[in-house]
């Protein structure tokens, strides 16, 4: 149960520039989650985390320790790897039990601690298999027993189940959140997968080529992203460029409302997001040549457009919208009372209380 | 008896596809490979295709008992690898006992009269199943810059001043054994029985803390002698004269109790078909002016009587000398050659 | 289905087998129990005798001798060859591969080729010897061949570079996480390799360990080169028995007791293994 803070940390290779002034505070017992697409630098901080990499600059202080000159193998840091790198020449129960071996435990104890572990991952009985012969989630499994059995501080998991189906992967999700929940061991879990993230994390951590963009709940990162990357990176996301003008937000030609009524004090040039499933779709305004400059009072709507492609995934509907080359997402639930097909003409609507307009980016 | 250990497998290969392309008139001679079958080949054989129009066609051949064994298997198949070997006393007597010599008439072989007693080498009939082809020295070479003053004894070898830099051949058949048994036991008498061949092992094996290579290979040794990393040894007599003339800091030195002698001798393979050539071959090396011809271009010793040739008294001294040899004794090695070769092994390898 | 193809030619391939395997090997079998006649070559009556001359105390001392020297010899080119790989692994790229181009020219020298050079590089006129001697290390320098270390040089030398280029893809192509996961487990990195990269290579290891041993029983010019007469191994007394005394029977009695005890090691190591990773 400890607390690590990461400050100001760089690391580059080369000319690449994996970690660009990386700060970061994690709370004992928080379940971090490292969102980032490929080569953004997460594995590079797990590393450096681990001891296994040394970082050009920066600190770091577990439980107010400094860990920079302590070497990987006295950190007592667990860390499943990308590549789970199980000991092949091991059975399950020497797999999990190598690290007490290693820090002299006796062999009484460490029999019933990795008993422990086994009944923990849900591998009793696979104690005497040969890893080789163990399948993937097993494999999993016996990395993460192995990383937990000496009780590390801080628990690193690189990505661990991309390569699994997605039945397996939400089975063990949940499992290693139980587990940490259990355990209450500080957890960090690098992932690719921003649903991942979403069901895992306490607090999500959003790197882009090495720096961190935003950190926060995953409710937070949603609905209030702190960049443009960040809220086109998590989950669908409509963008407008909008400009706040005596009182009245436009886009193009559009009047989406008055600042008062929408509750912003912003000017300028500003960017709102607008989640596709907070918009909602109305038949579309009096008549096909109504003022833009006006929305149409009658049915509510801000926008109107065509809609352009329609389809179905499992319970909800998911369309395009055409609003002047600008298109929109937009998705609701199947049995919904309006129903459109590509071709028509609709009205667009939201609750400004979902929007979002992204700080920072005044022009 | 080594000489030039250039085992090459393919020698036998070559030969047995030599013998289906050659022309009608010629034969197929093979002597030990390196200078020896080079020199022969350059400077020897044409005299005698120039004298009977036959073509000679010169085979390097390895030592002379895997040269042996390799007849041997060859007779199996009955298929004539060579017509004709150089090859030393032992292979010459093992072979004839195993059948592996054609029988010449020595009719056909009128200037054998000219080579000295014994070279001749008859079976019970009368017929010849070999003929002494040339002699050779091996003598007691030392390196000059190490050594200034030229050894007088064999003794010498035994003395604690070659700095434990000695070269001496692994094989028993050097004439080691002979020298040993001429200069320390008062002649060859002590190699008659095992306990005096024992002895005389014994005494040899006071050598080895004085010897840094035991040899079977002479480029090795001579190039070790060359160098200054080995100060004295045996070595034969005729490559040490090259190696002299080189200007190489060498001396092939005879000892008062005699260089040591060995014969080698010409013998025609049982299943050639060309006996008649073969004879032809042989008569025409025995005559005196090719032993000449062979002592001044090969460094042999010739086994024609000395006054039957032309040789100056510097060519004669060159490739031997009056001191009477050390003679090798054939039949003792012959008849304990097992036993001989395991206990000299065992004294060395131990 | 027509079998007859496939059948024809796994006959032939077992034809070829008996005749260039099978057959000489039972030449030697039947020869070795044929008595040696100093006169000739052998006399085709039976006999214990060669074998006899093996247990007379010289041979089988040679025997233990050349066991030893041959195993001693075959550790050592794999312990090299995989400390070797290891290092080499951690270069980059450009140097991996000059590298294994030059383990690839080593392998294309032959066995004289490599003695010699030894035998010159050791030697005091020429070699490391007189570089020493001239930097003033050694008041008399002297030749360091023959020796028992040149010849462990030779023979390590010969194997070296084939068991590198058989490891170098699986060290270079390894895992490395293994080794990283086994330092957030507590292991010091000095000792990862001792801990896990040894027993995961463990089995490759053995099974190159034995085969060099087998590779190396056979090698004849290390041990005459560079080797002093005590330290000859079994090839060369065969060979000296069977081509400079012409004593085949002894040379193929000797031939056939080295091939049983060969055998003999690998079947006890086979089991071993086995017995180890059931
Ligand atoms: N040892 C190294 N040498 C050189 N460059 C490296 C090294 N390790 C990482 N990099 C580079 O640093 C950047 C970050 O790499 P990192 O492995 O941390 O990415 P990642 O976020 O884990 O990606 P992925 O999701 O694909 O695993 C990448 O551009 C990568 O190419
Ligand atoms: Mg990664």
């Amino acid at each position: 149960m400890s607390e690590l803070v990461i400050s100001k940390v760089d690391k580059r290779f080369g000319k690449t520039v994996a970690l660009d002034d990386v700060s970061l505070r994690i709370k004992s017992g928080e379940f971090i989650c490292l969102l980032g697409s490929s080569g953004c630098g997460k594995t590079t901080l797990l590393r450096i985390i681990a001891g296994l990499e040394q970082s050009d600059s920066g600190e770091l202080q577990l439980d107010g320790e400094s860990l920079t000159r302590l070497a990987s193998h006295k950190r007592n840091i667990g860390m499943v790897f990308q590549s789970l790198a199980l000991f092949p020449h091991l059975n399950v129960s020497r797999n999990i039990a190598y690290g007490l071996k290693m820090r002299g435990v006796d062999a009484e104890t460490t029999k019933t601690r990795v008993e422990e572990l086994l009944k923990l991952t849900g591998l009793t009985g696979f104690g005497a298999r040969a890893v080789t012969s163990l399948s993937g989630g097993q494999k999993q499994r016996v990395a993460i027993a192995r990383a937990l059995a000496l009780e590390p501080r801080l628990f690193l998991m690189d990505e661990p189940f991309s390569a699994l189906d997605a039945g397996l992967r939400d089975h063990l999700q949940q499992e290693v959140k139980k587990l940490q929940k259990q355990l209450g061991v500080t957890t960090i879990f690098v992932t690719h997968d921003q649903s991942e993230a979403m069901a895992l994390a306490d607090r999500i951590v959003i790197l882009n080529n090495g720096k961190i963009e935003q950190a926060g709940s995953p409710k937070e990162v949603y609905q209030q992203p702190s960049s443009r990357f960040v809220a086109e990176f998590i989950g669908a996301n409509n963008l407008f460029d909008v400009t706040i003008e005596s009182g009245a937000v436009r886009f193009k030609e559009y009047n989406l409302g008055s600042s008062i009524v929408i509750g912003t004090d912003l000017r300028g040039t500003q960017t709102l997001t607008v989640r596709p499933e907070t918009i909602t779709l109305l038949p579309p305004g009096n008549s096909s040549g109504n003022s833009r400059g006006n929305s149409s009072g009658n049915s509510g709507a801000f926008l109107q457009g065509a809609v352009v492609m329609q389809r179905t995934i499992g319970a909800l509907i998911e369309h395009d919208i055409d609003i002047d080359g600008h298109l929109i997402k937009q998705t609701m639930l199947q049995n919904n009372d309006y129903e459109v097909s590509v071709g028509d003409t609709v009205g667009l609507s939201w609750d400004w209380s979902q929007a979002w307009f992204l700080p920072g980016e005044s022009g | 008896m080594i000489r030039h250990i250039r085992i090459t497998a393919l020698s036998l290969l070559f030969a047995v596809s030599a013998t289906t392309v050659q022309a009608a008139e010629s034969i197929n001679v093979s002597a030990w490979g390196g200078f020896f079958e080079e020199t022969l080949a350059a400077e020897i054989y044409p005299g005698f295709t120039e004298e009977t129009g036959i073509e000679v066609n010169s085979i390097a051949q390895p030592t002379s008992s895997a040269w042996m064994t390799q007849l041997m298997a060859a007779a199996r198949a009955k298929k004539a690898p060579t017509d004709i070997s150089l090859v030393a006393d032992e292979v010459l007597y093992r072979g004839n006992a195993a059948g592996l010599w054609a029988k010449l008439d020595t009719s056909k072989l009128p200037n054998t009269k000219e080579l000295k007693e014994g070279y001749v080498k008859l079976d019970d009939d009368g017929k010849a199943f070999g003929v002494g082809a040339l002699a050779f020295y091996t003598t007691f070479v030392t390196n000059t810059d190490y050594s200034k003053e030229a050894p007088t004894s064999w003794a010498e070898l035994w003395e604690d001043k070659w700095d434990k830099k000695l070269g001496i051949v692994t094989n028993p058949n050097s004439g080691l054994i002979e020298a040993t048994a001429k200069t320390f036991f008062g002649g060859y008498e002590v190699m008659q029985t095992r306990e005096g061949l024992e002895k005389v092992i014994a005494k040899i094996a006071e050598l080895k803390p004085q010897v840094s290579l035991w040899y079977r290979d002479e480029g090795q040794f001579q190039q070790a002698l060359e160098a200054g990393e080995l100060n004295a040894g045996l070595y034969y007599h005729d490559v040490a004269m090259l190696s002299i003339w080189d200007g190489k800091p060498i001396a092939s030195n005879f000892p008062k109790e005699g260089g040591i002698v060995s014969d080698a001798s010409w013998v025609v393979t049982r299943d050639s078909k060309k006996i008649e050539s073969t004879e032809k071959f042989i008569n025409y090396m025995s005559k005196p002016e090719t032993q000449a011809l062979m002592a001044r271009k090969l460094g042999i010793f010739p086994i024609v009587p000395r006054d039957s040739m032309d040789l100056t008294d510097e060519e004669f001294s060159a490739v031997g000398s009056e001191i009477e040899a050390v003679k090798t004794q054939t039949e003792i090695h012959l008849r304990e050659g097992d036993w001989l070769e395991s206990k000299f092994q065992e004294m060395i390898a131990q | 289905m027509n079998l007859f193809v496939p059948r024809v030619l796994g006959m032939t391939a077992f034809g070829i087998l008996c005749v260039f395997f099978l057959v000489p090997l039972a030449f030697m079998v039947v020869v070795s129990f044929y008595k040696a006649d100093p006169m000739a070559f052998y006399q085709e009556t039976f006999t214990w005798e060669n074998y006899q001359k093996f247990f007379s105390g010289f041979y089988l001392n040679v025997t233990l001798r050349t066991l030893w020297t041959t195993a001693l010899g075959a550790v050592l080119v794999v312990i090299l060859a995989f400390t070797a790989m290891l290092a080499i692994a951690e270069l980059s790229r450009k140097w991996q591969l000059f590298w294994i181009l030059v383990l690839l020219s080593l392998m294309c020298l032959s066995e004289v080729i490599v003695g010699f050079s030894w035998l010159i590089l050791l030697s005091e006129s020429a070699g490391i010897p007189r570089l020493l001697g001239a930097l003033g290390f050694w008041d008399n320098p002297r030749s360091l061949s023959p020796s028992f270390g040149a010849m462990m040089i030779g023979l390590v030398m010969l194997g070296f570079s084939v068991v590198s280029l058989i490891l170098y893809p699986q060290v270079a192509g390894r895992d490395k996480s293994i080794e990283e996961a086994a330092q957030t487990l507590g292991t010091a990195p000095h000792l990862v390799t001792l801990y896990v990269t040894l027993p995961i290579f463990m089995q490759t290891l053995i099974a190159l360990t034995l085969t060099m041993f087998v590779y190396l029983l056979g090698v004849f010019v290390m041990p005459i080169m560079l080797g002093r007469p005590r330290d000859w191994t079994m090839t060369v007394m065969i060979s000296d028995k069977a081509l400079g005394d012409a004593n085949l029977p002894l040379g193929s009695a000797l031939a056939v007791i080295m091939l049983i005890i060969t055998g003999v090691i690998l079947l006890i190591s086979l089991l071993a293994s086995r017995k180890r990773t059931a």
